[in-house]
């Protein structure tokens, strides 16, 4: 018993194994293509480079800007930072609302909630922009950060209001019986239980948020505020003579770490939950 | 579906009554909850969304005044061969893709969820292709991948198959952006781990005590409580799949013979380089309801198989 | 006081450019202007081409890569040195998403003073020729006369000059001459050649191909094709304002050609090119890098990057011979500007928004500075002052091509031929034919309504 149980385990370990190459391996090629040129690129799938030069990086991090990649990338932490706060804030707050409480024209808010949802983005972008204009906050963060204070990530707070159902209520009258406020019981007692949930949505937001492209395109006209995102394409000029490819590839790899780092340390937070798995025993 | 029904019972206390009575608050008290995303709705929701609607019944190239000319940007769609086109592929490619990613991502989160030695490692492995998302790497290698001398054909050619011409034919060629798709299930298959989570293990232990075998705790439990976490999934996959851009854009620029040519990107061309903004806003409204239609059939339906914890009646979405 | 001070010196500054030595004087005088204006901001000074000395702040917007970047950068360094009191707000970035950047600023009003357009821009932006500055409003200040007529046309819209060309491109044959060699094939020069080309490489072996018209990165099968039927009929196929030359059976007959070098192993199907490699540009192929795609048919402004890739590889690019028919009516290439600026219409310093653009495109020491950053100058001046100092010039393939398009007698492209609504159109049928879903008669006559349909719809 003990014994077929150990090749369970080795098999699937080598299962997982073979399947973490699949899912690592464009990074790994990521890595190898960043020391080749444009031909070798493209003309084979093997990732080891004929020859290590690090000069794409130095390159690459000098840009062909006024900038160094320094300075792109702490305006994309000044923008996403406040993102990802706000958003944990704002959708926490508005997905309590829903979930718990009834109030007059929960259900029409409800549906508006998802209907905002279902409407392409991309239309949007004209009409959105004219309306920031009219603020007169073009050209900085504002139009980026600020809606995200208001809760406007219906995805995330949707997510929660799921997380928030699967929660027995007799938890929140329990906590009312020892004195909690409803505030006090969302925060002491809901938060953590749905802490893997807030985890998501935190750990989705900087993602989303770090790879976002079109959306400071459109806002931020300024070099000195662009984020890494539009700075990494800046010196792609499909139109014209042609690029180092390795150079922006190189910066690519460099602007995925953080999202790599903060996914690496957000996940430990599932392990920590009530479970231990349907699979144990 | 009586079982999950004993089984949570067994371990909730009674309900006494609905909450909002025994509080005795204000009525008004939740909007309170709701004031950021209410606030936000009516300051930078309302006015984009009526515009374009607006704009959806005119004429606008961008720079000269939107022009009314009524139904016309409706009628238009359905004479225009792309259009009727793109939405048959659009439709082959929701019902392709957003089963296949739910499965394989329920599936490996399940497997993710396990205690083992080295799982962070795994977690973050399997996610990597996410963090991707429309990287440079993506197009050049799912190049290699799917080139009619490629990775996949060469494995087939392993098997003594005939190779594909992936790229060259519409249904393959969408059906490497339904793949790419698949394989980027990261999203959901966090939020599957995250649902997995908040299932208490106790669950478990009282099932295994019930004598329950482990193919019917999955069924029996892990998927009646993780219903809502599925419910979730699939209405956001639903919605994202019906939208789906970058796939096309980064692989195929939507060809072959407009084989791959998702609505999103037909929208996307007609906003941004064949300024018909009017025209776009009509295909998006359009698109609006073919996806509530939809997202309103899976939430009618979704009180047939989805539980929540605190509504032992299953009745009502929010 | 200060105000006084100013007026002697733009006084002073006057007599200088009477008396001949306008530049050095301009430099001094305007210094003082603008230490001066800076302090009293409502100074009406001017300078010697009436532009105002008050300081301000101009936006450019450009798209484009590193080089690029950097040498017009410096060219800004430059140009705030000798006009102190015009500074230069830079917001350029790649070509990835510029159109959409520029549309959105174009319909929110909130676009930069001056602004690098591509060709079919201006159609679509500037529909009844109001939607840029006029710029011959302002010849005064940008001296027009660098630029030849014809060049100066496609900056035309309605009769007003909307945007002035930097450079002017067209397609012309490329070959990987390290293939042609080893396979001892000449280089084609006529479209005779071409075609047994195509047999010759078949025999050597089939995956060797001596061209590729693609139809991922624009339509090059079509412009092949309809080369060749204004070469066979002396018609231009879509004219200036938007009228289709071409009948029907001109369209089938071009399309014939096409399915012709098809069948002549000349090119590889739009089936084989889509499998062997998707929608992957043609010089980050494999068959390309490898030399079995030996030619290709591509704007003499973006060679650099397949030559880059073959010098990479050790073999050799050549300019082949652009293909004209022995009895042709006309050349039938044709020739487009590569891209051109334009003051914003809404601009409030037009004339120092026209003296950055004059600097910029007129300078001899800018013209150094830019190099061929933005393709071989059209303006006779940059141009001039670009030989002097880059005596290699002459050399450069690319240089190369534009003078053999330039030198042809070339087609002046439509304004309205590489609209995206129209490019369409033409992949469609060039796939269609290829694939074999519809007989060059039914894709010309579906290619004929669709063109017509969607002229109908964006000339006014």
């Amino acid at each position: 018993m003990a014994a077929r149980k150990r090749i369970g385990r080795i098999l699937l370990y080598f299962v997982m194994i073979l399947v973490s190459i699949v899912m690592l391996y464009p990074m790994i090629w990521l890595f190898g293509a960043s020391f080749k040129s444009n031909a070798d690129i493209h003309s084979s799938i093997w990732f080891m480079p004929s020859s290590f030069n690090w000069q794409p990086y130095i390159n690459g991090w000098r840009t062909g800007s006024e900038y160094t990649m320094t300075h792109y990338f702490k305006n994309t932490f000044l923008m996403v930072i406040p993102i990802v706060v706000f958003t944990i804030v704002s959708s926490v707050l508005t997905a309590y609302g829903f979930a718990r409480f009834e109030f007059p024209g929960k259900k029409l808010c409800f549906s508006l909630l998802i209907a905002t949802m279902l409407l392409p983005s991309i239309v949007l972008r004209i009409p959105q922009y004219v309306m920031w204009s009219q603020f007169k906050v073009l050209d900085t963060y504002v139009p980026l950060v600020l809606p995200h204070l208001f809760a406007s990530d219906g995805v995330f707070i949707f997510l929660l209001i799921q997380f928030f159902r699967n929660i027995p209520k007799e938890l929140d009258e329990a906590a009312r019986i020892d004195g909690c406020g409803r505030f006090k019981t969302l925060i002491n007692i809901l938060v953590p239980v749905i802490k893997p949930g807030v985890v998501s949505i935190g750990l989705f937001s900087f993602m989303w948020s770090m790879n976002d492209f079109l959306g400071p395109l459109i806002y931020v006209s300024s070099v000195e505020k662009y984020p890494v995102t539009i700075a990494l394409r800046m010196s792609m000029d499909a139109t014209g003579a042609g690029y180092d490819e390795n150079q922006i590839i190189a910066m690519s790899i460099i602007s995925l770490i953080p999202s790599i780092v903060v996914f690496a340390l957000g996940q430990k937070q599932f392990v920590e939950g009530l479970t231990t798995g349907s699979v144990k025993g | 579906m009586n079982d999950i029904a004993t089984v949570r019972k067994k371990h909730a206390v009674k309900k006494k009554s609905n909450g909002k009575n025994c509080l005795g608050e204000n009525r008004y008290h939740g909007l309170l909850y709701i004031a950021p995303w209410l606030i936000g709705f009516v300051l930078f929701t309302i006015y984009p969304f009526f515009s374009s609607f607006y704009l959806s019944f005119t004429k606008y190239d961008l720079v000269s005044a939107p022009k009314w000319i009524g139904l016309r940007n409706y009628e238009r769609m359905f004479r225009d061969p792309v259009f009727i086109k793109s939405i048959t592929v659009l439709m082959k490619y929701v019902v392709c893709e957003v089963p296949l990613k739910i499965i394989v991502s329920l599936l490996v989160a399940m497997l993710l969820n396990m205690k083992l030695k080295g799982i962070n490692f795994f977690r973050t492995a399997y996610y990597i292709p996410s963090i991707l998302g429309s990287n440079v790497a993506i197009a050049v290698l799912w190049k290699f991948v799917f080139q009619s001398d490629g990775l996949v054909n060469q494995v087939i050619g392993l098997f003594g198959g005939q190779p594909v011409g992936w790229f060259g034919e519409e249904f393959p060629a969408l059906m490497t952006i339904v793949l790419l798709r698949v394989w980027e299930f990261g999203s959901t298959m966090v939020i599957f781990l995250a649902g997995l989570q908040s299932i208490p293990t106790d669950l478990y232990e009282a099932a295994s005590v019930d004598g329950c075998t482990k193919i019917r705790q999955f069924f029996k439990i892990t998927i009646p409580l993780l219903s809502p976490t599925i419910f979730y999934n699939l209405v956001m996959q639903l919605i994202a799949a019906f939208q789906e851009f970058n796939g096309p854009y980064l692989i195929t620029k939507g060809g072959p013979q407009n084989g791959t040519y998702l609505l999103s990107m037909l929208i996307y061309d007609a906003t941004f380089k064949d300024y018909k903004m009017g025209y776009a806003a009509a295909m998006s409204w359009f698109l609006f309801v073919i996806i509530l239609i939809f997202t309103v059939l899976v939430f009618r339906y979704s009180k047939y198989w989805v539980f929540y914890s605190d509504d032992e009646t299953g009745k009502g979405d929010a | 006081m200060k105000k006084l001070i100013s007026i002697v010196l733009s006084a002073a500054m006057l007599a200088g450019t009477l008396a001949g030595c306008g530049e050095s004087a301009t430099n001094s005088a305007s210094k003082a202007d603008a230490s001066a204006s800076s302090q009293a901001t409502s100074s009406t000074v001017s300078d010697n081409n009436g532009i105002p000395t008050d300081e301000v702040t101009l936006r450019v917007e450009w798209w484009g890569g590193d080089d690029r970047h950097k040498a017009t950068l410096k060219a800004i360094e430059a140009f705030e040195k000798k006009y102190p009191y015009i500074k230069i707000k830079a917001e350029y970035g790649g070509f990835d998403g510029m159109q959409e950047k520029v549309n959105t600023q174009m319909a929110g009003h909130t676009a930069p003073d001056v602004i690098q357009v591509n060709y079919d821009w201006i159609a679509s932006l500037s529909k009844d020729g109001k939607g840029f500055y006029d710029l011959n409003s302002l010849k005064d200040i940008i001296d027009l006369t660098n630029w030849d007529e014809d060049t100066l046309k496609f900056g035309m819209r309605k009769g007003i000059l909307n945007a002035i060309a930097v450079s002017t491109t067209g397609r012309s044959f490329f070959y990987n001459k390290t293939t042609f060699d080893q396979l001892g094939v000449e280089i084609p020069k006529t479209w005779d050649d071409l075609m047994a080309a195509g047999q010759k490489f078949q025999a050597k072996g089939k995956d060797y191909y001596p061209c590729d018209f693609d139809t991922g990165s624009g339509f090059t099968s079509f412009y092949m094709a309809l080369a060749y039927e204004q070469q066979k009929t002396g018609k231009e196929f879509l004219s200036q304002d938007g009228q289709i030359g071409f009948t029907e059976d001109e369209f089938k007959d071009a399309l014939d050609f096409y399915k012709e070098m098809e069948k002549n192993h000349v090119t590889r199907t739009q089936k084989q090119i889509q499998n062997d490699a998707g929608s992957t540009a043609l010089y980050q192929t494999n068959n390309f890098i490898s030399g079995k795609v030996a030619g290709f048919l591509e704007w003499s402004s973006s060679v650099g990057k397949f030559k880059q890739v073959l010098d990479s590889k050790n073999n050799t690019l050549v300019l082949g011979d652009l293909p004209i028919l022995k009895d042709a009516k006309m050349s039938g290439w044709f020739v487009k500007p590569s891209l051109l600026f334009a003051i914003n219409g809404e601009t409030k310093y037009p004339k120092q928004s026209a003296l950055f653009l004059n600097y910029l495109l007129n300078d001899p020491e800018a013209s150094k500075i830019l190099g061929t950053s933005r393709g071989i100058p059209s303006s006779k001046a940059a141009i001039a002052a670009l030989k002097q100092s880059d005596p290699k010039l002459e050399e450069d393939i690319a240089y190369q091509a534009t003078m053999q398009i330039n030198n042809c007698k070339p087609t002046l492209e439509s304004p309205y031929m590489d609209n995206s609504e129209m490019k369409k159109a033409y992949v469609t049928a060039v796939q269609s034919v290829s694939y074999g879903t519809a007989t060059t008669e039914q894709a010309a006559k579906t290619l004929y309504q669709s063109m017509q349909d969607t002229l109908t719809d964006i000339v006014e």
